[in-house]
């Protein structure tokens, strides 16, 4: 599905991400875990496609597609859906006006049909439901005056409707209540469902906490330090990093 | 004082000039150039090195409606003359006169007065719903001189739509006073679609008694030279005053939006907001005066003016001006200038809009604050197209 290969990511002068290599197979949820400073959000844009994060070494597919010389909207019509850490406002665009122009962008670029006016509220206010958005907060220009966990809640009903082949999740769960992190696992859930087409889908979710990874099981957890997965393992690392830290790969990262 | 070198085109527009205080001041100072307050950053004189003789007759078929405007009047002026004209809506007479000697010390707009065809007069003595579309079409290299007076009697509204479309490289010199008694109310939408090689001045003067309304919208994509200047002088306590302006430029365009709005009476109501686009190596120019005489208590202003560059050469040049001297007023004034956040267009893309969807969103987006100031809901349709068309041409805006 995902396969990165000993990808060196530059930002302005500095390497950040220097020879990371990961796979994340089809059907499958993968953490990624690390300190401040590690590279996880430089990993995500890299990934995604946007400028100023110059991939210097390496190659990133998605189902055997070279993402590296793709645009980002190229990117998001492959699949890839990236949930912000600090999503934008865009002023003077109503939210489901600007959900539904990039919906049909993307559905345009892979030759599907494109969604109806009508089709695509029912849908969307169904969604919005689950992420806990009202029909008033969707009427609104897309995400401007909205608070950090709205604007979290946006992500996951973008998410939630463009249903993409696979979404990288940059530290969702900052700024969430126990119950948005709930929400959250019922997105991630539901794309995973095997009647949603779960089977054929993939999700890396970059964390710092444990917390978010007891709503979505993850597969396999990798920690990243200093540019490099210092360690892979299983869910259970994830309880093992909470209680120990990071610090035992100060070293293995040096 | 050593006499001033004219340039040709000042010397033919001398020879075509009646003696008189205008002609003085043509000989002794020139055209509007940039070392004249005002017109530092729209120099008319090299604008006019070039000479242009006076236009000659409009010759061939005139181009299409560039806007289709539903239920309305529509009088053409081609190359500075009216065009017969059918029925006028009841309310309205028009009333055609020789030039006029120019009192004006505006040279531009002493011009018109003195070399437009004729003087045309439009009384509205009674609210009109229909609307009145003033196309005023130039082509050729020569220069044309348009001279409109506009008088609404007390109580009397109307809407007018105007569009200036220029072809070739002539010199468009319009002048329109606007006389509004008491409780009259005139809007005006106005459409310059780009004109790369024309250079044009309109200047719209503007007299306002008590209670009167005054709302103008002005859409204008520039010209090698494109300057609209309005004066307000507002005489009577509570006025409304509505200035919507915005500007998309490309190319070499260069567009000047000057106003000056003078409040005389008590509690008059003015925005203003000007929000404009600048790509290649465009030229926006923006000069806002809001006057406040010391017996105008209770005046509300606020003007605002915000432009987005979108290259490295274009370029804004921005002077809001406050002068004050009543008290008990709320006036503000805000200008800001900058480009599309990279951050921002990233995020989009990344949601599946191209790059050039991201732009066209952002900019309708942008300019929508603007076009809201037309209440006409299929005019402002229309512009709204004219917008949108210029944004999927690309560069051609």
């Amino acid at each position: 599905m995902l396969k990165i290969e000993n990808l060196h990511v530059t930002v302005g002068e500095s390497e950040i991400i220097k020879g990371l290599s990961l796979e994340v197979p089809a059907g499958e949820v993968h953490a990624v875990m690390g300190p401040n400073g590690s590279g996880k959000s430089t990993l995500a844009y890299a990934v995604a496609g946007r400028s100023g994060y110059e991939v210097t070494k390496g190659d990133i597919t998605l189902n055997s597609k070279a993402l590296n010389e793709m645009s980002p909207d190229e990117r998001a019509a492959a699949g890839l859906f990236l949930s912000f850490q600090s999503p934008m406002e865009i002023p003077g665009v109503a939210v489901m006006n600007f959900i539904r122009t990039a919906l049909n962008a993307q559905r345009k670029q892979r030759g599907e049909k494109e969604i109806s006016a009508a089709e695509f509220l029912r849908f969307a206010r169904a969604k919005a439901k689950v992420v806990g958005l009202s029909d008033t907060k969707l009427k609104r220009p897309f995400n401007v005056g909205f608070s950090g966990g709205e604007k979290k809640r946006m992500e996951m009903l973008q998410m939630a409707i463009m249903a993409p082949a696979f979404a990288i999740m940059d530290e969702t769960d900052s700024g969430l209540d126990i119950d948005a992190l709930k929400m959250v696992g019922d997105v991630v859930n539901d794309l995973r469902a095997p009647e949603n087409g779960g089977a054929s889908r993939g999700f890396l979710v970059i964390t710092h906490y444990q917390r978010l990874l007891d709503h979505i099981k993850p597969d396999r957890i990798h920690v990243l330090a200093d540019g490099r997965i210092v360690k892979s393992g299983g869910p259970e690392l994830a309880a093992e990093l909470e209680t120990h830290g990071y610090d035992q790969f100060a070293g293995e990262a040096a | 004082m050593t006499a001033l070198k004219l340039t040709k085109t000042e010397q033919g527009l001398l020879a075509a000039l009646p003696d008189g205080a205008l002609a003085q001041a043509l000989q002794t100072k020139g055209l509007p150039n940039r070392r004249v307050e005002g017109w530092r950053w729209s120099d008319l004189r090299t604008a006019l090195r070039e000479e242009k003789p006076l236009a000659k007759t409009f010759d061939g078929a005139l181009p299409t409606e560039i806007l289709s405007v539903s239920d309305a009047t529509t009088l053409i002026f081609a190359n500075g003359v009216l065009q017969t004209l059918g029925d006028l809506p009841d309310g309205v007479t028009l009333e055609q006169a020789g030039p006029t000697a120019s009192g004006e010390t505006n040279l531009p707009a002493g011009l018109a007065q003195s070399l437009a065809d004729k003087k045309i007069t439009l009384s509205i003595t009674k609210p009109v719903k229909e609307k009145i579309y003033l196309r005023f079409i130039a082509k050729g290299s020569g220069a044309i001189n348009t001279h409109l007076v506009v008088k609404l009697s007390q109580g009397a509204s109307a809407h007018f739509v105007e569009s200036y479309e220029s072809a070739d490289n002539p010199f468009v010199n319009g002048l329109a006073t606007f006389d509004l008694a008491q409780e009259s109310h005139l809007t005006r939408s106005i459409l310059q679609p780009s004109a790369p090689e024309a250079i044009m001045v309109q200047n719209s003067f503007v007299k306002m008694a008590a209670r009167a309304r005054y709302d103008q919208t002005l859409i204008g994509f520039g010209g090698a030279y494109t300057r609209f200047e309005t004066r307000i002088d507002g005489q009577g306590d509570d006025l409304t005053i509505n200035l919507a302006t915005a500007y998309l430029l490309s190319g070499k365009n260069h567009f000047d939006s000057t106003s000056e709005i003078r409040h005389h009476g008590l509690a008059a109501n003015t925005e203003q907001l000007t929000k404009g686009i600048v790509r290649d190596q465009a030229r926006a120019v923006f000069q806002g005066k809001f006057y406040v005489a010391r017996g105008a208590q209770k005046t509300v202003a606020n003007m605002q003016h915000k432009a987005l560059m979108l290259s490295e050469q274009s370029e804004v040049d921005a002077k809001p001006e406050l002068e004050i001297y009543a008290d008990d007023v709320e006036c503000a004034h805000g200008n800001s200038v900058g480009a599309l956040d990279p951050a921002l267009i990233f995020y989009m893309r990344q949601r599946g809009l191209s790059e050039e969807q991201v732009r066209t969103m952002l900019i309708g987006a942008f300019l929508g604050e603007v076009l809201q100031q037309i209440s006409d809901e299929t005019l402002r349709n229309a512009l709204n197209d004219k917008i949108a068309n210029a944004m999927e041409a690309g560069h051609e805006f």
